[in-house]
C-alpha cells in the first residue's frame, strides 16, 4: 500500500535563495511523522508547498500513490490534506461554528444558511474529539490555546486524510497540550495521517512514530524515537549536543540583590516572597497563568501591586514606573518582544540602545552619536547579531536575531537584576545557545537574573535554583538535587 | 404634605395665569424677533437698527428682539426659532447661518401661523415668506459698472475669489457682464482661488500680478482678498498702480480706503434689509381684505436690498456701526 | 526590507529618500515653469512664493512632531485663529507688544496643553481630543470678535511681518531658522529622539523606561505654539486679526507633513521632507495662477496630490506592519 502522502525530490527557491533542495518524505496512514529542524530550515516551506500555498520549483506530491497538484489551500483541504497554521486563520469576530464550515455551511432552500444544523455539525464534530466548545461563541471570547484546538477541529471536518501541525503546541497550556495530544491519538486510530512540526523534542519524542531532521533545506535524517534520543536529535538539526544547550552552573555568592516581601495583587499574586542573589540565575516554573509574568512586571513597575515590598541591594524600592525601574537597575525583558519589546521598523541601532539613551546625553539633552555607535557595535558583537549591520530596521531579522536584539537592549541599560521573560520564546536552538550563555555570563559578572520559561528542561538546565508558581502563589522554591522535572510539575499542579 | 403640595402648584398656575395675561391686556402689543449668527457683529447690527427703526416706525406697541448665538452655529439659531415659535411671537426675521440646518424650525414657525421673513442669507428650501438682500449678481454688476467708469476699454481686471460658493459665482459673473457691456474692450485678465483666505489672496495675486503685468484694477468678489490684494500691491510696490475694488466694509476695507490702497467697496446694505424685513414680516402679519387670496399682498416674496460703491467720501458712516445691549 | 531614517551616520545624511524625491520634483516643476512663464524664475516670485507659505510652513512642523508620535492635531487651524485674536485684541486696548505676543503665544500653548493631557495622561484619542479642540478655540475666537475684524496695530507690531532684510521679509528668516534648528533637533535631541521610538511603539517605549506621556504632551504644546506663531506672523504682515484666520490650515500641515514623509501611523517624519513638502505645495499653487489655470481644477489637483500622498503612506505603512 503506498504512503498517505509522499513529497518527493521537491526543490523549491526564493529568488537566490534556495530553500528546499531534493527534499523527499513520506507520512503512513495512522502514523504521526515529525519533522523537526532550526528555524529556516525549511519545514514551514515544505509544508506550504503540500498544502498549496506556494508552488514548487522541482519534485513530486503524491497522495496514496496518485500525483497532485493543489493550487491554492482550499483544493489542497478538498484532496484530503489540511494544514493547521501556525499563525490562526480564524476570524475572531465570527462564531466557532460559522469558522470551521466558512464557505461550505449547510443550506436550506433558497440557499439560506441552516444555522441549526450548522451548529449542530459542529457540536458533533467537538463530541467526536472529546473537547467541551460552544459552536455559538465567537472566537475570540476563547483563549489562543482553544483556538489551536478549534482550528484542528476545522482541519479534521474536511475529513482530511493527511493533517499538517505547524508548531500546535506554540500557544498552548500544559494541560491543553495533554488534551491535543489526546485527539491526535484518536486520529491516528482512525487512520489519519498526521505531520508533526516542532521545536520541542520532548512533545516529538511523546507523540511520534518517525521523526525526520530538516537542515539547511535538505532533509539530513529520518529516525524512530525508540532507536534516537534528543541529543542525537539536535546533533542532526545544528550539529551540536544537547549537553551544550545548557552553559556550566556559577557560583552563587551570598549577597542578595533583590529581596521581594510578601507581594500581593488580589487576584493575581498572593505573597509572594523570594530573594535574588548576586550571580545567581532563578528559574521561575509554572503553568501558563500561574501569576508568573504578572509579579515580574509588578517589581519592574509596569503594572502596579497593592501590598508588599521589594528593596534592591538593601534599599527599598518605591517604583511607580519602568523608568524608575531602569534607572535603579531593575530591567525587564518582556516575553512578547514584537508588541512590548522591540521597535520594529526602526533600525538595530536604535533599539540596542533605547533604554540607555540617558548614557550617551551631553549638555541639553544633546546624543552622543559616536557614543552611541561605539556601544552599540560592542552589543552587536557581545550579543552575535547577524547580520552585523546595526542600521537594518529590526523587522527584517530573523527571529532569534530580534530575541538576540532585545537581549543586548536590556543589557545596554547595566542592569543590577534582569527580569527575563520567556527569553528564548520561539526562537532556533543555535539562538538558544546563544541567549542561554549570554544569560549566564551576565550572571558571572555579578548580575541577579531571574528567568521565567515555559520549557521546563530550559529552567532546570539554566537555573541554580527554581520557584515554583501555582495559581498566583510560591508553591515552592526548589535548590540543588531537589530540582527534577518531576518535583516541578508536581509543585505546579497540585 | 399632599395637600399642600397641591395647593402650591394651583397657587403657582394662578401666578402664571396673571402673569402670562399681562402683556395682552395691551390690546394692539406686537413681538417680533430677529435671530442671527455672529450677534454682535457690526453687518447684522446695521441689520437690527433698521428692524428698530422700521418698528418705530409701524408705532410703539411694535416690540423687537435680537437673538442667536455669538458663533455661526445655524443649529443654535434653529433653537431660537423654535424657542420665539413656542412663544407664539408676532413675526421671525432670520439670516439663514447656512443654507439647510434652519429649514425645519422655519417651516415649524410658518405651520404655527408666524410669519418668517429672511433677510442677507437665504435658506431656499424652507417655506419662509419672503427674503430680503442682496442680489449677488446685481452687486456684482454695480462693481463692473464702476470699473467700466474708472477705466473704460482700458480696464484690465483680475479677480480673486474661491470655487464653491454659489453667491460668489454670481457677484463674478454680474461684474463679468456688465463690465462688458459697458466697456466692451475692457478685459478680465484672470482669476485666482484665494481660497476665502486673506493670506491666501496676498499670495495668489502677488503671483497674478507679476504674471500679468497688464492688470489695473483688481475686483475681490468677497470680503476677504480686499485687504490682500493691499497687501500684494504693496508687496510687488506699485501702490497707486492699481484699483482696487473690494467687497463689504470691514474695519481693515475702510482703514485701507481711507490710506487710498483701496479705492473702493461693494457696500452692502444691511439697515435696509432689516427695515424691509421688519416691514414685509408686519405686512404679512396683517394681511388686508383686499389681498386675500388674490396671490398679492403687503408683502413680496424677494427684495433686492441693492449696494453702494463706496469710496473715501463715502464710509465716514460707517466707521462707527450701532451696538446693542 | 524598507529604509528607515535611522540614527544618522555617513551613509544616511540630513536627506533621506522622500527628500531626494521631492527635491527632483522640486528641481522638475521649477524648470517647467522657468520655460513656460517668464514670470517664474525672478528673486521677486520666489520671495513671494517662501512668503506666503510660512504660516504653511510653521503648522506643517509643528504637526510633523504630532504625527511622529502617532497623534493628529485637527487644532492647529483654530489655534491660529484663536491667537490671531487674543494678540491682537490685547494691542488693540493698548497692551505693550511684548505681552499681546508672549499672552497670544500662552493661550496657544494652553490649548496644546490640554489637547495633550487629554491624549497623553487621560489616554482619550487625539483625533476626538483635538476635533473638540478645533471647535472649541474657532469658537471662543468668533465670541471674542463677533466677526468682527481686528485693526488698528500698532506699526512696530506691524514690522514684524512687513519688516524685510535685503528685500526678504524678517518672518521667512525665522522660519528657516526654525527649521534649521527643529532638523538638528529631531536628530540630536534626546526627548524627540525618544518621540520616534514613542511613535514606533507607545507601549514599547513606555517599558523602555521613555517618558512616554511628557513627551507627548510637549509634542502637542509645541505644535499649537507653531500654529500660535504663525498666527503672530499672520496678524503682524496682514495688519489684522480675524476669527476665521488658519480656517482649513490643518489639512494642509497634515498634508504636507505626509507628503514629506510623516507616517499618519507614527514613527515617521522628516523636518527637510516637510519643508520640502510645503515648497511643493506652494510651487504647484504659484504655477497655477502663473499658468493661468482655472481655480477649480487647482482644488481638485491640491486634493489629488494629498490622496496620492496617504496612498502611499498606506502602502508603505502596510509594507512595514507585514514583518
Amino acid at each position: 500500500m503506498p504512503p498517505a502522502l509522499e513529497v518527493k525530490e521537491i526543490n523549491k527557491s526564493f529568488g537566490s535563495h534556495r530553500v528546499l533542495h531534493e527534499v523527499s518524505f513520506a507520512v503512513e496512514a495512522g502514523e504521526v511523522h515529525a519533522l523537526v529542524g532550526e528555524n529556516g530550515a525549511g519545514k514551514s516551506t515544505l509544508m506550504n508547498i503540500v498544502g498549496g500555498i506556494h508552488n514548487r520549483d522541482a519534485g513530486e506530491l503524491l497522495l496514496k500513490g496518485q500525483a497532485i497538484d493543489p493550487a491554492d489551500v482550499w483544493q489542497a483541504r478538498q484532496l484530503g490534506i489540511s494544514v493547521v497554521f501556525q499563525e490562526l486563520s480564524l476570524t475572531p469576530n465570527m462564531t466557532v461554528a460559522q469558522n470551521i464550515f466558512v464557505r461550505r455551511e449547510p443550506t436550506k432552500a433558497l440557499g439560506m444558511i441552516d444555522w441549526q444544523r450548522l451548529n449542530a455539525d459542529a457540536r458533533a464534530l467537538f463530541e467526536q474529539i472529546g473537547v467541551d466548545i460552544s459552536p455559538t461563541e465567537l472566537v475570540g471570547n476563547y483563549s489562543v490555546g482553544i483556538q489551536q484546538i478549534i482550528e484542528i477541529a476545522k482541519a479534521i471536518s474536511f475529513e482530511a486524510e493527511v493533517i499538517i501541525m505547524d508548531e500546535p503546541t506554540s500557544a498552548l497550556s500544559e494541560s491543553e497540550v495533554d488534551r491535543l495530544f489526546g485527539i491526535i491519538a484518536d486520529l491516528k486510530a482512525q487512520g489519519v495521517a498526521i505531520v508533526f512540526i516542532s521545536h520541542k523534542l520532548g512533545e516529538v519524542f511523546r507523540i511520534a512514530d518517525r521523526i525526520s531532521v530538516l537542515r539547511d533545506g535538505e532533509m539530513v535524517g529520518a529516525t524512530k524515537p525508540a532507536e534516537s534520543s534528543p541529543d542525537e536529535i539536535i546533533r542532526l538539526m545544528v550539529g551540536r549536543s544537547f549537553d551544550d544547550l545548557y552553559p556550566p552552573k556559577g557560583v552563587v555568592g551570598d549577597e542578595v540583590i533583590l529581596e521581594v516581601r510578601e507581594l500581593s495583587h488580589p487576584p493575581l499574586f498572593h505573597d509572594i516572597s523570594f530573594s535574588l542573589r548576586k550571580g545567581e540565575i532563578l528559574g521561575i516554573a509554572g503553568l501558563v497563568g500561574a501569576g508568573r509574568t504578572e509579579v515580574a512586571r509588578a517589581i519592574f513597575g509596569a503594572d502596579s501591586y497593592s501590598s508588599g515590598s521589594i528593596a534592591l541591594a538593601g534599599e527599598r524600592l518605591d517604583i511607580k514606573s519602568p523608568r524608575e525601574a531602569i534607572e535603579k537597575g531593575i530591567v525587564y525583558l518582556t516575553e512578547d518582544r514584537k508588541v512590548m519589546g522591540l521597535f520594529l521598523s526602526m533600525t538595530m541601532r536604535e533599539n540596542i540602545v533605547s533604554a540607555a539613551l540617558g548614557r550617551f546625553v551631553g549638555a541639553l539633552g544633546i546624543l552622543q552619536h559616536k557614543e552611541i555607535a561605539a556601544e552599540s557595535g560592542r552589543a552587536m558583537q557581545r550579543n552575535d547579531i547577524r547580520p552585523r549591520d546595526d542600521l537594518l530596521s529590526v523587522n527584517s531579522l530573523s527571529g532569534g536575531n530580534q530575541q538576540k536584539s532585545l537581549l543586548a537592549k536590556c543589557l545596554s541599560a547595566n542592569p543590577k537584576a534582569l527580569l527575563a521573560d520567556e527569553p528564548t520564546r520561539g526562537v532556533d536552538v543555535g539562538a538558544k545557545v546563544k541567549i542561554h550563555q549570554a544569560l549566564r555570563d551576565l550572571a558571572n559578572h555579578g548580575v541577579g537574573v531571574i528567568v521565567i520559561s515555559s520549557e521546563l528542561p530550559e529552567v532546570l538546565g539554566l537555573s541554580d535554583r527554581v520557584i515554583v508558581f501555582r495559581e498566583g502563589r510560591i508553591s515552592a522554591i526548589l535548590a540543588g538535587d531537589n530540582i527534577s522535572q518531576a518535583e516541578v510539575m508536581r509543585h505546579a499542579v497540585q | 404634605m399632599k395637600s399642600v403640595s397641591r395647593y402650591l402648584i394651583v397657587l403657582l398656575l394662578l401666578a402664571a395665569l396673571v402673569a402670562g395675561s399681562v402683556p395682552s391686556m395691551a390690546q394692539d402689543a406686537e413681538t417680533y424677533g430677529m435671530v442671527v449668527f455672529l450677534k454682535g457683529s457690526e453687518f447684522f447690527n446695521w441689520a437690527y437698527a433698521g428692524m428698530v427703526d422700521a418698528a418705530a416706525r409701524i408705532g410703539d406697541h411694535i416690540e423687537v428682539q435680537l437673538l442667536g448665538p455669538a458663533e455661526w452655529d445655524a443649529s443654535l439659531e434653529a433653537r431660537e426659532i423654535e424657542q420665539l415659535t413656542a412663544r407664539g411671537v408676532d413675526g421671525i426675521l432670520a439670516t439663514a447661518g447656512d443654507a439647510e440646518t434652519m429649514n425645519a424650525s422655519i417651516d415649524g414657525a410658518i405651520a404655527a401661523g408666524i410669519p418668517v421673513v429672511l433677510f442677507d442669507s437665504d435658506a431656499p428650501g424652507s417655506d419662509r415668506l419672503a427674503f430680503a438682500g442682496t442680489n449677488n449678481y446685481n452687486a456684482g454688476c454695480s462693481a463692473g459698472q464702476a470699473v467700466a467708469e474708472w477705466h473704460g476699454d482700458a480696464a484690465r481686471v483680475g479677480i480673486s475669489t474661491f470655487p464653491g460658493p454659489d453667491h460668489l459665482g454670481k457677484r463674478v459673473a454680474g461684474f463679468e457682464d456688465c463690465l462688458a457691456a459697458a466697456a466692451p474692450g475692457a478685459e478680465v485678465v484672470q482669476v485666482v482661488n484665494d481660497e476665502g483666505r486673506v493670506d491666501g489672496a496676498e499670495t495668489a495675486i502677488t503671483a497674478m500680478l507679476q504674471a500679468n503685468p497688464t492688470i489695473n484694477v483688481i475686483f475681490a468678489s468677497h470680503g476677504n482678498p480686499g485687504p490682500g490684494a493691499a497687501a500684494a500691491v504693496r508687496n510687488l510696490g506699485i501702490v497707486g498702480e492699481i484699483d482696487i475694488m473690494a467687497f463689504d466694509f470691514g474695519l481693515p476695507v475702510l482703514e485701507l480706503i481711507e490710506s487710498g490702497e483701496i479705492r473702493a467697496t461693494v457696500g452692502q446694505n444691511p439697515y435696509l434689509m432689516g427695515y424691509m424685513g421688519m416691514l414685509l414680516a408686519y405686512g404679512a402679519r396683517h394681511e388686508t381684505g383686499v389681498t386675500a387670496g388674490t396671490g398679492f399682498g403687503p408683502y413680496a416674496s424677494l427684495v433686492d436690498t441693492g449696494v453702494q460703491i463706496l469710496g473715501p467720501d463715502d464710509i465716514d458712516p460707517f466707521k462707527n456701526p450701532p451696538t446693542f445691549e | 526590507m524598507i529604509k528607515l531614517p535611522g540614527l544618522p551616520d555617513k551613509s544616511k545624511a540630513l536627506l533621506n529618500d522622500r527628500s531626494v524625491i521631492l527635491a527632483l520634483l522640486i528641481l522638475v516643476i521649477s524648470i517647467a515653469l522657468s520655460l513656460l512663464t517668464p514670470a517664474f524664475l525672478s528673486s521677486r516670485n520666489l520671495t513671494f512664493v517662501v512668503t506666503g507659505m510660512t504660516y504653511d510652513l510653521l503648522m506643517a512642523l509643528g504637526m510633523t512632531v504630532v504625527l511622529l508620535l502617532w497623534g493628529i492635531d485637527l487644532s492647529v487651524g483654530s489655534v491660529l485663529g484663536l491667537t490671531a485674536v487674543v494678540t491682537t485684541m490685547l494691542l488693540q486696548d493698548g497692551a505693550a507688544i511684548p505681552l499681546a505676543i508672549g499672552l497670544g503665544l500662552g493661550v496657544s500653548a494652553l490649548c496644546g496643553a490640554i489637547n495633550g493631557f487629554f491624549v497623553a495622561y487621560l489616554k482619550i484619542a487625539p483625533f476626538i481630543v483635538t476635533l473638540g479642540m478645533m471647535s472649541v478655540a474657532r469658537g471662543i475666537a468668533t465670541v471674542l470678535t463677533s466677526g468682527y475684524f481686528v485693526s488698528g496695530l500698532p506699526d512696530a507690531y506691524k514690522a514684524i511681518g512687513q519688516g524685510r532684510l535685503f528685500n526678504v521679509p524678517y518672518m521667512v528668516y525665522i522660519a528657516l531658522v526654525a527649521v534649521v534648528i527643529l532638523a538638528l533637533l529631531l536628530r540630536n535631541w534626546r526627548p524627540l529622539r525618544e518621540a520616534f521610538y514613542i511613535g514606533t511603539n507607545p507601549e514599547a517605549a513606555r517599558l523602555t523606561g521613555i517618558r512616554v506621556a511628557m513627551i507627548t504632551m510637549g509634542g502637542y504644546v509645541f505644535c499649537s505654539l507653531m500654529a500660535g506663531s504663525a498666527a503672530i506672523f499672520m496678524t503682524s504682515r496682514l495688519s489684522m486679526g480675524f476669527f476665521q484666520f488658519g480656517l482649513g490650515a490643518e489639512l494642509k500641515a497634515i498634508a504636507a507633513a505626509v507628503i514629506g514623509g510623516a507616517s499618519l501611523r507614527g514613527g515617521t517624519g522628516s523636518v527637510i521632507g516637510t519643508t520640502l513638502a510645503v515648497f511643493l505645495l506652494a510651487l504647484i499653487n504659484n504655477g497655477f495662477v502663473l499658468l493661468r489655470g482655472s481655480p477649480n481644477a487647482q482644488n481638485v489637483i491640491m486634493g489629488g496630490i494629498l490622496v496620492v500622498a496617504i496612498m502611499i503612506d498606506a502602502y508603505r505603512r502596510r509594507d512595514r506592519d507585514e514583518d
